[in-house]
C-alpha cells in the first residue's frame, strides 16, 4: 500500500512539470553592474557567469604565458586605458606578424550581436577567443600547435586553486580557459558616463549644454549617425536578454572605392568585410559599427584603424565618405556604390562640431578605464 | 494526519488538474491569426523579388520593411466596435504589432531571432467571423511611442525600430535598392517638444504622422477558422513617388516625397466602403485569392 502511495504521489507531482514548461533552467546569481532596469546581457546557457570565472578569466587575459613565445597576454591589444584597444592602426601578434585589422575596443561586448569586425556568424564570446588563441593567419597567440606546452603552464598551484574555484573538479582544459575569458570579458561593462546620468538617470546637469547641443545633432535627421550608431550601446548591432528578434547590421560608410579591376570597384581586396564571409558582392565593404562608448579613448578608428581622430571621422561623414586622391587606395568612397544611405554627407558649422565632440566626449566612463576591479592581477 | 486514501485522492486530485491545465495551455495558444502579406499591384513581393516602379526604368528589390500597426477593431453588427487583444510575442506587446521583413537579416533563420512576421496573433477572446469591417492604427499609441525603449518589450525595444525618446519609433521603416540607386522611406512623428533629443515630450506631437485605416472585410469568404489577411500593396504607396538617394523621404512635413507619400496613405485613411477600391492595406480573406495572390 505504502509502495502504491509512493508512486501515486511521485506520478502526480511529476504531472506538475506539464505546467510550468516555460521555466528557465539556467539561473545565475551573477549581479551585472548595469542601470536598474536595464536588460541584462545574452549567455550561454553552457557558461553562466560567476565571479570565481570572472576572475580567473581576468588573470588569463593579462597573462603572457597565454601566447606560446610568452611574448603577448590579450592585454597588448586590449588595454584598459584605451578602452580595452590599443593606439596601434593595426596590431601586431606575438611572433611579429601584422594583423589586418584595429583591435575593437571591449567595451559592452557582453551586449554584441555579433563579434569581430564583419562576421554575421560569429555571436558567442566562446567562440570569437578562439581566433586570437589559436588562429595561424595572422598568428596572434599562436597556440596552434603548443597546446601541450602552453596547458602546462597553467597547473601551477594558483592557478589550479583558480580553476577549482571557477570549475569544480573540472581538468584544466582550453575549454575552461575560454568559458574563463569570455567570463572576464563579458563583465567589461560601462554604464556609467555622464551621458548615462543624463539619460537614464534623469539628472539634467550630468552634462554640458555643449554635449546636449551635440546629443541633439548626434540623433538628428541631418546627421544620421543613430542609424548605425543608435541604442542604449551606440550600436544597432546590439542584443540582449529582452531583445527576442534578431538584427545583425553592417554598414559600408564609403570609406574605400578603389579600383580593383579595369572598371570595378570596392573595398580594397585586403579586407573587404562581410563579403569575404558571406560571399555576396553587396556585402562589400560592410562592417559592424562599433559601440561610441568611451570612443575617446580608443583611437585611432574604422576597422583597419586608418582614421586617427574623432574630428577627422566626422570630417569624413560630413563629406559622405571619404576621398582619396592617390596611393594603391586611391578612390572616391563618397560615390561607393554599396555605401550605406545613411552616409549622404552633413553641413556642420565649427560650433557645432565642437557640440558634437562635447556630445561623444561625453560618453566616457571614466571608472570603467581605472577601474581596479577590471586591471591586471599583479600577484600569481 | 490523513489517511493513505486521503493522499491517494490528493494525489490524483493533482495529476488530474496539471494534465488539465495542460491542455488547457495547448488551447490557448490555438489562438487566431489575421495574416499579412506584401505585393507589388498584383503579384507578391519578397526579398528574392524585384519590381518596376511607374518613373524609371531599373529593378528595385526590398532591403527592409517593417512597420507597427496598433489600435485593431472589429466591426460587427450586433457587437458594433470590439477591440481586437494582441497576444504578449516577440513581434506584439501593447497591443502593439511588427509586421513585416529585414531582408538582410533573413538568412539568419536558425531558431529564436528571425526577424521575419507577417501575422497577427490575437487573443482568443476575439470574435472575427461575425466581422464586416476591420480598423487600426499604422504607427506606435502616443502612450507608449516616447518611453524609454530598454525597459520596452519586445518588439518596443527594437532599436533598428525607434528614433530616440522626443519622437519615438519609427513607425514604418522601408529601404529600397536598385543596382546603383538607394531609397528610404521612415515614417514617424516629427515636431516633438520636449527639452531634448533624450526626452519624451509630454504633449503629442505637431505631426503624430499615425494614419488609421478602415477596411471592409468579404462577406461570403471566410473560412472555417475565420483567419483573415491584409494585402500591403506597394505600389500604391509608391504611387508617384520618384526613387533616388536625394528624394529619400524621413517625415519631413516639407519634403516633396514625403508629402505624396502621405498623400497615397491619407487616400486610405478615408473609409473604404467597398473591397475593389484599391489601396495600400486591402483586407481580404485568406482563402480569397485576390489579386491572384493566396496567403502562404
Amino acid at each position: 500500500m505504502n509502495k502504491l502511495l509512493t508512486i501515486t504521489i511521485f506520478l502526480a507531482l511529476s504531472s506538475l512539470l506539464f505546467s510550468c514548461d516555460n521555466a528557465k533552467s539556467i539561473t545565475s546569481s551573477y549581479k551585472w553592474p548595469i542601470i536598474e532596469g536595464f536588460p541584462k546581457p545574452q549567455v550561454p546557457d553552457s557558461n553562466p557567469m560567476t565571479v570565481e570565472k570572472i576572475a580567473l578569466g581576468k588573470t588569463l587575459f593579462f597573462d603572457k604565458n597565454l601566447s606560446a613565445n610568452k611574448q603577448q597576454s590579450c592585454e597588448n591589444c586590449h588595454q584598459q586605458k584605451y578602452a580595452f584597444a590599443e593606439p596601434l592602426t593595426i596590431s601586431i601578434g606575438s611572433t611579429g606578424e601584422v594583423h589586418r585589422r584595429n583591435a575593437p575596443a571591449l567595451v559592452n561586448i557582453a551586449y554584441n550581436k555579433t563579434l569581430t569586425w564583419a562576421h554575421d556568424g560569429i555571436t558567442s564570446l566562446e567562440r570569437q577567443i578562439l581566433l586570437p588563441m589559436f588562429d595561424e593567419s595572422p598568428i596572434e597567440l599562436g597556440i596552434t600547435g603548443h597546446e601541450d606546452e602552453v596547458i602546462e603552464r597553467f597547473k601551477s598551484e594558483a592557478y589550479q586553486q583558480a580553476f577549482h574555484l571557477a570549475f569544480p573538479k573540472e581538468p584544466i582544459s582550453f575549454e575552461l580557459i575560454v568559458k574563463a575569458l569570455a567570463s572576464y570579458v563579458r563583465s567589461l561593462i560601462s554604464l556609467n558616463s555622464p551621458f548615462d546620468k543624463y539619460a537614464y538617470l534623469g539628472d539634467d546637469n550630468a552634462i554640458s549644454a555643449a554635449a546636449i547641443r551635440g546629443m541633439n545633432l548626434f540623433f538628428s535627421e541631418r546627421l544620421e549617425c543613430h542609424h548605425c550608431h543608435g541604442g542604449f550601446n551606440f550600436t544597432q548591432s546590439t542584443t540582449h536578454e529582452q531583445q527576442l528578434i534578431d538584427r545583425r547590421p553592417f554598414h559600408n560608410t564609403g570609406l574605400y572605392n578603389v579600383e580593383v579591376k579595369p572598371k570595378q570597384y570596392g573595398y580594397p581586396a585586403t579586407d573587404i568585410g562581410l563579403a569575404e564571409v558571406s560571399t555576396l558582392a553587396k556585402d562589400n565593404g560592410r562592417f559592424r559599427a562599433p559601440t561610441l562608448r568611451n570612443i575617446s579613448h580608443s583611437a585611432p578608428y574604422m576597422h583597419d584603424g586608418s582614421v586617427a581622430t574623432l574630428a577627422e571621422v566626422i570630417d569624413i561623414y560630413a563629406a559622405g565618405g571619404r576621398n582619396i586622391e592617390s596611393g594603391p587606395l586611391k578612390g572616391d568612397g563618397r560615390t561607393n556604390s554599396m555605401k550605406s544611405q545613411f552616409i549622404k554627407g552633413f553641413v556642420l558649422t565649427a560650433e557645432e562640431k565642437k557640440d558634437l565632440l562635447a556630445f561623444l566626449e561625453s560618453l566616457t566612463d571614466m571608472n570603467f578605464l581605472t577601474s581596479p576591479e577590471h586591471s591586471k592581477v599583479e600577484t600569481q | 494526519m490523513l489517511s493513505n486514501k486521503s493522499y491517494i485522492f490528493i494525489a490524483i486530485f493533482i495529476f488530474i488538474a496539471s494534465v488539465a491545465s495542460y491542455f488547457f495551455s495547448l488551447a490557448s495558444s490555438d489562438n487566431r491569426q489575421m495574416n499579412v502579406q506584401l505585393l507589388w499591384q498584383d503579384e507578391k513581393l519578397g526579398c528574392q523579388a524585384t519590381f518596376n516602379p511607374e518613373s524609371g526604368n531599373q529593378a528595385w528589390f526590398i532591403e527592409q520593411l517593417q512597420f507597427f500597426i496598433s489600435d485593431i477593431e472589429f466591426y460587427s453588427e450586433h457587437l458594433g466596435w470590439q477591440r481586437a487583444m494582441l497576444n504578449n510575442t516577440a513581434f506584439q506587446a501593447n497591443n502593439t504589432v511588427l509586421l513585416g521583413t529585414n531582408c538582410r537579416d533573413t538568412q539568419h533563420k536558425n531558431g529564436a531571432g528571425n526577424t521575419d512576421n507577417w501575422s497577427v496573433d490575437f487573443q482568443s477572446t476575439i470574435s472575427m467571423n461575425d466581422a464586416s469591417r476591420i480598423r487600426f492604427t499604422l504607427g506606435v499609441p502616443f502612450q507608449v511611442n516616447h518611453l524609454n525603449p530598454i525597459s520596452q518589450q519586445s518588439p518596443l525595444n527594437l532599436p533598428s525600430m525607434f528614433w530616440i525618446w522626443q519622437t519615438g519609433h519609427k513607425f514604418l521603416r522601408l529601404e529600397l535598392a536598385a543596382n546603383h540607386e538607394k531609397w528610404l522611406f521612415h515614417l514617424g512623428s516629427t515636431g516633438c517638444k520636449s527639452v531634448s533629443a533624450m526626452r519624451a515630450p509630454k504633449s503629442n506631437c505637431l505631426y503624430p504622422n499615425r494614419f488609421n485605416f478602415e477596411l471592409p472585410l468579404g462577406i461570403n469568404s471566410k473560412n472555417a477558422k475565420g483567419n483573415l489577411a491584409i494585402n500591403v500593396d506597394l505600389a500604391e504607396l509608391l504611387k508617384h513617388v520618384e526613387l533616388s538617394a536625394s528624394s529619400s523621404c524621413q517625415s519631413e512635413q516639407n519634403n516633396k516625397s514625403c508629402q505624396q507619400l502621405f498623400d497615397n496613405l491619407l487616400l486610405n485613411n478615408q473609409i473604404k466602403s467597398a473591397e475593389t477600391e484599391p489601396g495600400v492595406f486591402n483586407a481580404v480573406n485568406i482563402n480569397h485569392k485576390s489579386k491572384g495572390s493566396t496567403v502562404e
